[in-house]
């Protein structure tokens, strides 16, 4: 289950306003690819629309070279905050993607839920409600549940932004772990160098709105990575300057500089 | 909810117990203003006798009164009725709010087509009704019900449109995401989101059933609470009517209990400020 991506001159407007400006991307199948760039660039609104939640764009999106046109299976999407559903507990969360009546399970069904609840480490508190849980374990339930469709694509829309940075770090090996073992594509929005460098294979660097590719660095450290691996740090240098570049394209829009962490 | 209560007087620290006699205490308060107000009654009548007993008859009276009718059985062929009238004319109102709040809250053209009417016909008071009704539907079991059943339409119906317009939107992109049709979102997250308030306007509009079941029994009735007061009315019996009336408030109390329990128990999952 891993699917290519092909993003040809896509470009997206809102009511008139230039969003995205003739994009091209195509990711590989089982490739993890960053989006940074500025905020409110556009990033997120290309996990839309390659997720399908928004439509009328002019260009070609094509997922295993058909063309776009809603939401679908084949395309999973997390989103920055859980988003879980407040009256299911974590197992018919998992689930929810599933065109299942809950508590009609086949054993089958049952047997996936388990290992995915395995998976993230969730299998002690499937009974659990979602207002029991942790930033973290919460995430990794909705991490749980866009993978229990069996998507060949996953989009991240900065899924770990809003935890604390222990608790970040663990979810990027988590996060590795299902990459290992599903080889799923994952297409990631942050806002984190560290994290895009530490997960990726390749970091798409986008200018200022309107959006487009400004720079695609590849990462060719070996995994698994060691997070101070002169490489990356290398790399990072250079993608701090890179966005220096796009901060001073745009300084005068933004007084307040760019959000990046760390 | 019960979960961090029981766990509350699980424990044995000092402020656990503390919380664990709160608890039963707040429990009791509840009979402290009912208490205070029978005292009162007793006052007024027995001992210092402001009211004469054909004004307000003593509580002892009231209680002898209440007995006979149990005896004879008569208050509970009374109370038979009236349960049978707010139960069928709460099902019908609640059933058609289920639908009409449904349609409204999920279209914004259903909505602009039915709901202005709806709000118009909702400040009709429920007397105002009775002569239609009668007019329409003759003196027989109908009117009732169908006054009965507007009593409890429109808390239902309320709720429930706002309870749909509260949806998550972010749940509901969730959905959309994994590529709901609308049935299912209705189904699966928009119904669940909008059940706390669904639950509170079927408890509401059960105890507008109540209130609006005197006005229907105030329609060429023999039997039930409504027809009570109006034969204690007309017997110059004011201990009737305060049997009828008291049966009514105690009714009312235990059918609120009830669906405040029915609703406790479907939304223990929701993470709610409980008061202090």
């Amino acid at each position: 289950m891993s699917s290519s991506i092909k993003i040809e001159r896509v470009t997206k407007r809102f009511d008139g306003n230039l969003v995205l400006n003739e994009l091209s991307l195509d990711v590989r199948p089982s490739e993890i690819v960053s989006l940074i760039g500025p905020s409110g660039c556009g990033k997120s609104t290309l996990l839309r629309l390659l997720s399908g939640l928004e439509r009328d764009y002019d260009g070609r999106l094509l997922i295993d070279d058909q063309p776009v046109t809603g939401p679908s299976r084949a395309v999973g999407l997390m989103f920055q905050e859980p988003r879980l559903m407040p009256w299911l507990n974590v197992r018919d969360n998992v689930r929810f993607g599933l065109r299942q009546e809950n508590g009609a399970a086949s054993p089958a069904t049952s047997e996936r839920m388990d290992t995915w609840l395995r998976q993230v480490k969730l299998d002690h508190a499937a009974s659990h409600l979602p207002r029991q849980f942790s930033g973290g374990m919460a995430q990794r339930a909705a991490l749980a549940r866009s993978l229990a469709t069996e998507p060949g694509v996953l989009l991240l829309d900065e899924p770990f932004s809003a935890v604390d940075a222990l608790t970040r770090m663990r979810l990027q090996e988590l996060l590795l772990e299902v990459w290992q073992r599903t080889q799923v594509t994952m297409v990631l929005v942050t806002h984190d160098l560290d994290e895009s460098l530490y997960l990726s294979d390749r970091v798409v660097v986008m200018s200022s709105r309107p959006a487009s590719v400004r720079e695609v660095l590849a990462v060719k450290a070996p995994r698994p990575r060691d997070r101070r691996d002169p490489e990356l740090l290398r790399l990072r240098a250079h993608l701090l300057e890179a966005l220096d570049v796009v901060h001073a394209l745009e300084s005068a829009d933004l007084p307040n500089g760019i959000p990046f962490g760390v | 909810m019960t979960l961090a209560n029981s766990r509350v007087l699980a424990g044995a620290s000092p402020e656990a117990k503390r919380a664990g006699t709160r608890l039963v205490v707040r429990r009791w308060l509840a009979l402290l203003v009912p208490a205070g107000l029978l005292l009162a009654w007793f006052l007024a009548t027995d001992v210092l006798r402001i009211f004469s007993p054909n004004q307000l008859p003593s509580p002892g009276q009231t209680l002898r009164t209440a007995l006979d009718m149990i005896a004879s059985g008569d208050l509970f062929r009374h109370i038979g009725a009236s349960v049978g009238h707010v139960l069928l004319g709460f099902s019908i109102g609640a059933a058609i709010a289920l639908i009409a709040g449904a349609l409204v809250g999920l279209s914004r053209s259903v909505e602009a087509v039915v709901d202005p009417t709806l709000q118009a016909l909702r400040n009709i008071p429920s007397l105002a009704w009775v002569p239609f009704l009668l007019l329409w539907l003759g003196i027989d079991e109908a009117p009732k019900i169908t006054l009965i059943a507007i009593g409890a339409f429109f808390p239902v119906y309320l709720n429930l449109v706002s309870g749909i317009r509260q949806a998550d939107r972010k749940l509901v992109e969730v959905g959309y995401v994994f590529g709901f049709r609308s049935f299912e979102l209705v189904r699966r997250i928009v119904l669940p989101s909008a059940s706390p308030y669904l639950l509170a306007g079927l408890r509401i509009g059960f105890g507008q059933a109540w209130l609006f079941l005197v006005a229907a029994e105030l329609i060429a009735s023999t039997r039930g609470l409504g027809f009570m007061l109006i034969d204690g009315q007309n017997s110059a019996r004011p201990d009737i009517m305060l049997v009828s009336i008291l049966t009514l408030a105690l009714l009312g109390k235990l059918s609120n209990s009830a669906l405040r329990a029915v609703e406790w128990w479907a939304l223990h999952w929701a993470d709610v400020f409980q008061g202090r």
